[in-house]
């Protein structure tokens, strides 16, 4: 078992970092999520300058549910962030994008952040058992997003239980009474600044629709970086941290493993860090598969966090859409883990099927390359071709 | 049931119970040394985060297998 702790030597990265003053890291922190918050504000000036009142038709192509998935799942796998994803959309949807083809896409987000984890336990592919081990502690996270878009999308096109809750929980935020953030008004002028300067300045002097459109670039450019370059602060500003709430968590059953999963993601802002963190844990056969599902589960409710931060950002007639938007994905998030975790026969199922697949995996790769190709290229396209046959 | 087959049974339940207090036991001393490696290896979690940064070295390296595994498939046919 000492073997599965790898050779400390290298990690220059973390020692440097250790190295430099800590507050002038946070502070580097606090900047960034600045430049963050002004970028969503940016995604939303650029979409209702560039669309007008024409965001619904915009979007058109995306108002068939399994499209909106489709653009949430591919757009996460290939940037490999859900936070930047989410973080898009509230910008989006602070622009006047419909929430009601907005969440599909946070669903599909979801589904998209987990081929990180499984790429990394690709790093165990030459190890037999311990490939077995840490692949399916990478997949039980893909089953249980995929089991939660089975459940819930159904659901949500029914009934719009998300959308209605999340409106009301937004409304008592946002709407006229006096505990609302607009009684404040203090991230709008924070916010703001920049972005006139930017709008008067620079995009001013462009056609509306070509301006609109340099803005959402410029603010997806930005908060890709700024969430890349955020992740790796916190990286290693947290790890002491998530030491000790790991260490706190050993041994106390499921509901300490979600709160830990949440609590380290929030501190990481990053549930792909999160997520991957466990799977060499996990292949080293120190945790079993068991002890690694509730982890993964808090995760995805942590990682919540940074739509909620960006959703700070908006304000305006779509400030309550905004912070609606964030508002679904915890709560999907987090009925997701009730209803799936919180029912046995659910719960045991991403169990089965993660198990089920890394023995496949195992005795032949081209069962891995099958399934990551299907699950997060193929099997959403041919849903869409599929959907759009029968008139959706 | 006679004398005999009572006390051979009191005697089994007896020896059950033996034995089910020192399962118990023994499963008590294995979570306590699960935990220790458990501990051990958080101790060291810094060095886990790095696996992160080392996802396209990890897909170059699934790749030639998936390639080799192509190839022995190729073969055999």
């Amino acid at each position: 078992m000492t073997g599965v702790i790898p050779d400390t030597a290298n990690n220059n990265n973390v020692l440097q970092a250790q190295s430099y003053p800590r507050w002038l890291e946070w502070f580097k922190v606090v900047g960034l999520v600045y430049i963050l918050l002004v970028a969503v504000s940016l995604i939303g000036s650029g979409f209702k300058l560039s669309a007008g009142g024409h965001a619904k038709e915009l979007f058109a192509f995306a108002s068939n549910p399994i499209a909106g998935i489709v653009v949430g799942t591919v757009a996460t796998a290939l940037i490999q962030s859900s936070s930047t994803v989410t973080s898009i959309i509230v910008g989006l949807v602070a622009g006047g994008l419909p929430v009601s083809i907005a969440i599909p896409m946070i669903m599909g987000a979801n589904i998209g952040t987990t081929i990180t984890n499984t790429i990394v336990s690709l790093g165990h592919v030459r190890k037999g058992e311990e490939f077995r081990r840490a692949f399916s502690a990478a997949t039980i996270h893909d089953f249980f997003n995929l089991m939660a878009v089975v459940i819930f999308l159904p659901l949500e096109i029914m009934f719009g239980f998300l959308e209605k809750t999340a409106y009301a929980i937004a409304e008592v935020f946002v709407g006229g009474g006096s505990m609302s953030m607009s009684g404040f008004n203090f991230m709008k002028a924070l916010v703001k600044p920049p972005i006139k300067l930017l709008s008067d300045n620079v995009f001013s002097p462009l056609p509306d629709v070509l301006g609109g459109a340099l803005m959402i670039a410029l603010g997806v450019v930005t908060i890709f970086l700024v969430i890349t370059v955020i992740g790796r602060l916190l990286k290693t500003l947290m790890v002491g941290k998530a030491k000790e709430i790991l260490h706190s968590a050993v041994g106390r059953g499921p509901i300490s493993g979600i709160a830990s999963g949440t609590v380290i993601t929030v501190l990481v802002q990053s549930s792909s860090t999160t997520t991957s963190l466990v799977v060499p844990l996990a292949g080293s056969g120190v945790f079993s598969l068991r002890q690694i599902y509730p982890f993964t589960l808090g995760a995805n409710i942590g990682t919540t966090i940074t739509a909620l931060l960006a959703a700070t950002a908006v304000t305006g007639e779509y400030a309550i859409f905004a912070l609606e938007i964030a508002i679904v994905h915890l709560l999907y998030n987090t009925c997701a883990v009730l209803v799936i975790y919180g029912i046995p026969i659910l719960r045991d199922l991403p169990i089965k099927c993660s198990t089920y697949l890394a023995e496949a995996a195992t005795k032949n790769k081209l069962y891995v390359a099958a399934y990551i190709t299907c699950v997060f290229f193929v099997v959403p396209f041919v849903l869409i071709g599929g959907s759009e046959l029968l008139g959706y | 049931m006679s004398d005999f087959a009572e006390q051979k049974k009191q005697e089994l339940e007896r020896r059950i119970g033996l034995l089910e207090e020192s399962l118990s036991k023994l499963r008590s001393q294995l979570a306590v040394v699960e935990q220790e490696v458990q501990h051990e290896a958080i101790d060291h979690l810094e060095s886990y985060t790095e696996a992160i940064d080392h996802k396209y070295q990890d897909l170059k390296e699934f790749s030639g297998s998936v390639v080799e595994e192509l190839r022995e498939l190729l073969n055999n046919k």
